[in-house]
């Protein structure tokens, strides 16, 4: 017995570099390498889940998505989406980061209730943005009526829905962009907007040519991360529309989704996750450099 | 009011008693002792009543059961899933309507008929006859059992007895009176609120489940003679237009949104005059602390088409037994299944709340002492008599061809034309359609 | 160009004042140094002139302009800061055309300005790098160089030198001084560094706790300090302070304390006479004191025996760590003609005629 046990020692003390990695290697592969592989065999195969083996198609299922009307719409509803919630939450986490910077009396109240939308759990919020949206029965159209506006159909609306399912994201989003770019504006140098304000230059001019060149890596990395999740939004979607009207907010995201999961069709539908993801992809990349070009210190 | 209880308790010993001494008689209850059988399901009020009595079966049985209850939607992936890995289920919950093609064609369902036939295996007090035909029908696949159903619904109309008497109006019995009176109810105001005249399901795919009473009703099917999408002809136009327009001249804003949560919730609020949804969410619009409409609600069938055809479907759960399962655990399955559906926990189940598939259970004593809406009851029978089994797309990818019809619901309530939409979708559906 | 003018200039922070009542004049081309331990108001004096802070009672002027409440771009002046508050994203160039660019000058004009002071600061070849890229040394031409471009009235400087290290110190030293002949503008220094204010002043202004302690050429205050503060603090190794009486034996006084008494030059008697038999603080200078030459005779009365403790060799000095009796004191001599060792046995001579009294009580200047 002690034998075995002074042989094993002598091996991890030999092969450390092998021994202590392996748990954390064996999981990332049990748990990401293996789906990843698998679901890109699967994007070259046709299969309905129940029905027989996976049958090898080649590049059928990426040639069926460029005819598929509602691989476009999917495109079409995430880019409308995802460009206006990313570029509002962005303005609007800058905005008010650019407030909370600045202490006054009982600012880290404010701030506490300010993020409770971001703690809150997506699923549960957008339940009950769900109610409170029903055009018939729902607070919303309260409100407005009762300050005089007429009502909305919000979600019960093509044209709506967007906008409103943009006005849940920010809502629910701008807190984290806050967050961020707060940590950001408090580790700015301090002397250069004193240089500024000597060397002449107003309010406006020290935010434009001071604190946004050197809070854009911070801004960068905040849309980075909020894009990952953003572009493949989920949770607040399919909660409150599940892609309606008809399909005026189905992201490729979650057309992929009901491809895969409520047609069961996990050939094509791993083809359409792999195109949200090259487009994540590729946003990512981009960013990164952008991020690195504005890295000054 | 003590007394009254000791006699139900006494009677309910008395009658498992007599079924248990009968059932002795010809099927050994205990045959399959020792084994044990997994069943999932979905956690729906059959389950919640079925789950205590469990170990009445597993003593008398010697069997042990587990069961496993999901959400639905999460019940219908993961059954799917666990099934296609070839999982340790030896039955679950199905909706036949709208699974029993791709189950069937999958090889997850196991048929039913030797077990009915073996008198080793079932009791004749347990009497297959005693189940409605449609739903016996509903719950089969090429002439083959593959259920055993333990809820049957269908879809009624629903309507507010108190306006339709206030303002004098009948109940519609054709669709042209429907249209009718839902156009004179709209926009009418009562207790401060507007009315819309009739709710219903406008929520795409979702919205096929109601809106095929009206397609077979007009006289429309899923697909022709040649197996083809019927779509572009003038029967389904006219239903998809018929269903549409009812919506968008006389139904709530926003109507392409409304699932069965937001169409009941119209009614039950005191918004609309009229409802066509499934029968069981009389539970709903009857309950005082959530609905405004309580003992207010009349019920009737679909009324007729224009060639006077009413044609509703009827849609159940089944209990089912996995083919992937082994015969000895598969034959345990059937006596827990048999058990289950027996005249007992059937009659049970609907005093519960549960409708059920027996006949047996709604003519009896016990079920019409306590009935409150025997006008319910009364359309329900009428509907469970005439109704269709087949309410979804006859194919095997039902949830695909489900959203393609759907798109049309949704042009059809925006005002779009519904015949260029109609003629699209069929082209689709043709193309998609697997069997 | 112009003079600067604090007028009974009070700051306070809440119930801290961190600068009392300063009365100040610095005259046209002027190069003043504010000097002074940290904390002793200087820099908060300077960032009010520069309009950073806001004044909390008494006037300040530039030229004749009362610019008390004039944001700091309308003041006409320019500032170095300690950390040299460069623009990190921007390129030389451009933080020095910066200031001309938001003062709305043409393209050329900033060019021909940001040349010139290229220059001046000799720093061409670093017009087109990021302040990371620069060294300290580089970075604070910058800093000057952005002051420079805007040709203001009044230049202030926020211990443009902490950050670097002794030697380069030494030399932008000098060539602030350079500059500031070259540019003949008005110049607001604050240092801490009392060699730097000596050096580079045209006047010092001494501050203590937020109070003006004296004022003058550097000579001037290192000869006359006007109290023990200021005799303390202007000096580098700093005046030894012993605690003394005066005490008169027949006609002659002395001052005396444990082990150590020394005669009174004449010349003094009459500033002494108020102070008989009380305590004052005897100051001098290390640089006052030298080794005893057993040729001249020993009866001056300015003979001490001391004990070497430490001898800090420099070259061409040295500094001696002596006690006398309980007292230690430092002094900065030639190179003894035989190697001192530590313990060993001295006499030191006191410069007579550079000594300092001040009151125990008020710390003013006696003699």
């Amino acid at each position: 017995m002690k034998t075995i046990f002074s042989a094993i020692s002598r091996f991890v003390d030999r092969r450390q570099s092998l021994v202590f990695p392996a748990p954390a290697v064996i999981v990332l592969f049990l748990i990401v390498i293996i789906p990843i592989v698998f679901n890109l065999y699967l994007t070259f195969t046709k299969w309905t889940i129940g029905l027989g083996q996976p049958r090898f198609i080649g590049f059928d299922n990426f040639i069926e998505l460029f005819g598929d009307e509602r691989v476009w719409n999917g495109v079409k509803v995430m880019v409308y989406f995802s460009g206006l919630s990313l570029t509002l939450e962005l303005a609007l986490g800058l905005l008010i980061a650019l407030y909370f910077n600045r202490a006054f009396k009982g600012s880290e109240i404010v701030q506490a209730i300010y993020i409770i939308p971001f703690a809150a759990t997506p699923v549960a919020v957008a339940l009950i943005w769900r109610i409170m949206l029903n055009p018939e029965i729902g607070v919303m159209n309260y409100l407005l009526q009762s300050v005089g506006l007429p009502p909305s159909l919000w979600v019960s609306s093509a044209a709506m829905v967007i906008p409103t399912l943009v006005m849940v994201d920010v809502w629910k989003w701008t807190p984290m962009i806050t967050l961020i770019v707060l940590a950001g504006l408090k580790s700015l140098p301090h002397d250069p907007y004193e240089a500024a304000r000597i060397d002449g230059a107003s309010v406006l001019q020290i935010f434009w040519y001071i604190t946004l060149p050197l809070i854009r890596p911070v801004l960068i990395a905040a849309l980075m991360l909020r894009s990952l999740d953003n572009l493949k939004e989920f949770d607040i979607i399919y909660t409150i529309t599940q892609g309606g009207p008809g399909i005026a907010s189905e992201t490729l995201y979650l057309y992929s989704y009901t491809v895969g999961f409520s047609f069961f069709k996990a050939g094509y539908g791993s083809a359409l996750m792999v195109v949200v993801f090259l487009i994540v992809l590729v946003f990512n990349v981009i960013m990164n450099r952008l991020r690195h070009e504005s890295q000054v210190v | 009011m003590k007394r009254g209880m000791a006699f139900v308790a006494l009677a309910v010993l008395l009658c498992m008693g007599m079924a248990a001494a009968t059932a002795s008689a010809a099927v050994d209850w205990k045959q399959s002792q020792g084994t044990e059988i997994r069943f999932l399901m979905n956690k729906h009020p059959f389950t919640t009543y079925i789950e205590p009595k469990v170990a009445d079966f597993e003593k008398l049985t010697g069997i042990k059961v587990v069961i496993e209850a999901f959400p639905e939607d999460q019940y219908r992936n993961k059954r799917t899933i666990e099934l296609n890995a070839g999982g340790k289920v030896d039955g679950y919950m199905i909706m036949p309507g709208q699974d029993d093609l791709h189950y069937w064609k999958a090889g997850w369902l196991q048929p039913l008929d030797e077990y009915i036939a073996d008198p080793k295996l079932t009791d004749p007090a347990w009497n297959p006859k005693d189940f409605f035909a449609s739903f016996a029908k509903a719950s089969s696949v090429e002439g083959k059992q593959i259920g055993i159903v333990i809820n049957a619904e269908t879809s009624l109309l629903a309507y507010r007895k108190d306006l339709f008497t206030k303002f004098k109006q009948k109940v519609p019995t054709t669709m042209k009176e429907l249209e009718q009176v839902a156009k004179f109810f709209h926009g009418k105001e009562v207790d401060g609120k507007k009315l819309v005249g009739i709710t219903l399901r406008g929520k795409g795919a979702a919205a096929t489940s109601q809106w095929v009473d009206f397609l077979y009703t007009f006289g429309g099917s899923w697909t022709n003679a040649q197996g083809q999408s019927n779509f572009s002809s003038p029967e389904n136009i006219a239903a998809f237009k018929f269903y549409g327009d009812l919506l968008r001249f006389y139904g709530p804003q926003g109507a392409t949104m409304l699932h069965w949560a937001e169409s009941t919730s119209m009614f039950m609020e005191g918004k609309a005059a009229m409802i066509y949804d499934a029968n069981v969410f009389k539970a709903l619009y009857e309950n005082p602390k959530e609905s405004k409409v309580a003992g207010k609600v009349g019920y009737a069938v679909i009324p007729a088409g224009p060639g006077g055809k009413k044609l509703p479907h009827v849609s159940n759960w089944s209990l089912s037994i996995s083919k992937t399962s082994t015969p000895e655990r598969q034959k345990a399955a059937w006596l827990f299944v048999q058990w289950a559906t027996n005249k007992e926990n059937c009659l049970g189940a609907l005093l519960a709340g549960v409708p059920a598939g027996r006949a047996s259970a709604w003519s009896s004593k016990e079920y019409k002492a306590g009935d409150k809406q025997p006008d319910w009851t009364a359309a329900t029978m009428k509907s469970f008599e005439i109704g269709q089994g087949q309410w979804n797309p006859p194919v095997i990818n039902v949830p695909e061809i489900r959203d393609i019809t759907g798109q049309v619901i949704v042009d059809a309530i925006d005002g779009k034309d519904v015949v260029a939409s109609a003629k699209k979708a069929a082209e689709l559906m043709d193309k998609k359609m697997e069997r | 160009m112009a003079n600067v003018i604090l007028k009974n200039l009070i700051k306070r922070y809440g119930s801290v004042t961190a600068v009392d009542n300063l009365n100040i004049e610095i005259r046209d081309r002027e190069f003043a140094v504010l000097v002074g331990p940290s904390g002793c108001g200087k820099t908060t004096a300077l960032r009010m002139i520069a309009g950073l802070e806001t004044v909390t009672s008494g006037d300040i002027y530039i030229g004749d302009t009362l610019v008390n409440d004039m944001a700091p771009k309308d003041r006409d002046i320019a500032m170095v800061f300690q950390n040299y508050a460069l623009y990190p994203h921007m390129n030389v160039r451009d933080n020095l055309g910066f200031g001309l660019k938001m003062r709305k000058f043409s393209k050329t004009e900033i060019d021909r300005r940001v040349q010139e002071a290229a220059d001046i600061l000799g720093i061409h070849d670093l017009l087109e790098r990021k302040p990371k890229e620069l060294s300290g040394g580089q970075r604070q031409r910058v800093a000057v160089g952005r002051a420079i471009v805007r040709k203001p009235k009044v230049f202030l400087f926020d211990e443009p030198l902490s950050n670097l290290d002794a030697k380069l110190r030494v030399a932008m030293r000098a060539e602030i001084s350079k500059l500031h002949r070259r540019l003949g503008a008005t110049i607001v220094y604050v240092t801490h560094d009392q060699v730097e204010a000596m050096t580079m002043a045209d006047r010092i202004f001494i501050m203590h706790n937020g109070t003006l302690q004296q004022s003058g050429m550097p000579l001037d205050v290192y000869n006359k300090p006007a109290n023990r503060f200021v005799a303390g603090f202007i000096g580098s190794p700093a005046m030894n302070f012993i605690e003394t009486r005066l005490v008169r034996e027949k006609d002659t006084w002395f001052i005396a304390s444990e082990g150590f008494k020394v005669r009174l030059p004449e010349a003094f008697y009459p500033r002494v006479e108020p102070y008989a038999d009380r305590p004052v603080i005897f100051g001098v200078r290390p640089e006052d004191m030298e080794e005893h030459d057993p040729a001249t005779g020993s009866d001056s009365g300015n003979t001490l025996t001391v004990q070497a403790e430490v001898v800090e060799t420099l070259g061409f000095e040295v500094f001696v760590y002596l006690t006398c009796g309980p007292h230690a004191l430092v002094a900065r001599m030639e190179v003894p003609k035989h190697p001192l060792t530590v313990g060993q046995t001295l006499e030191v001579d006191l410069k007579m005629a550079q000594i300092h009294l001040f009151d125990r009580e008020t710390s003013q200047t006696i003699v």
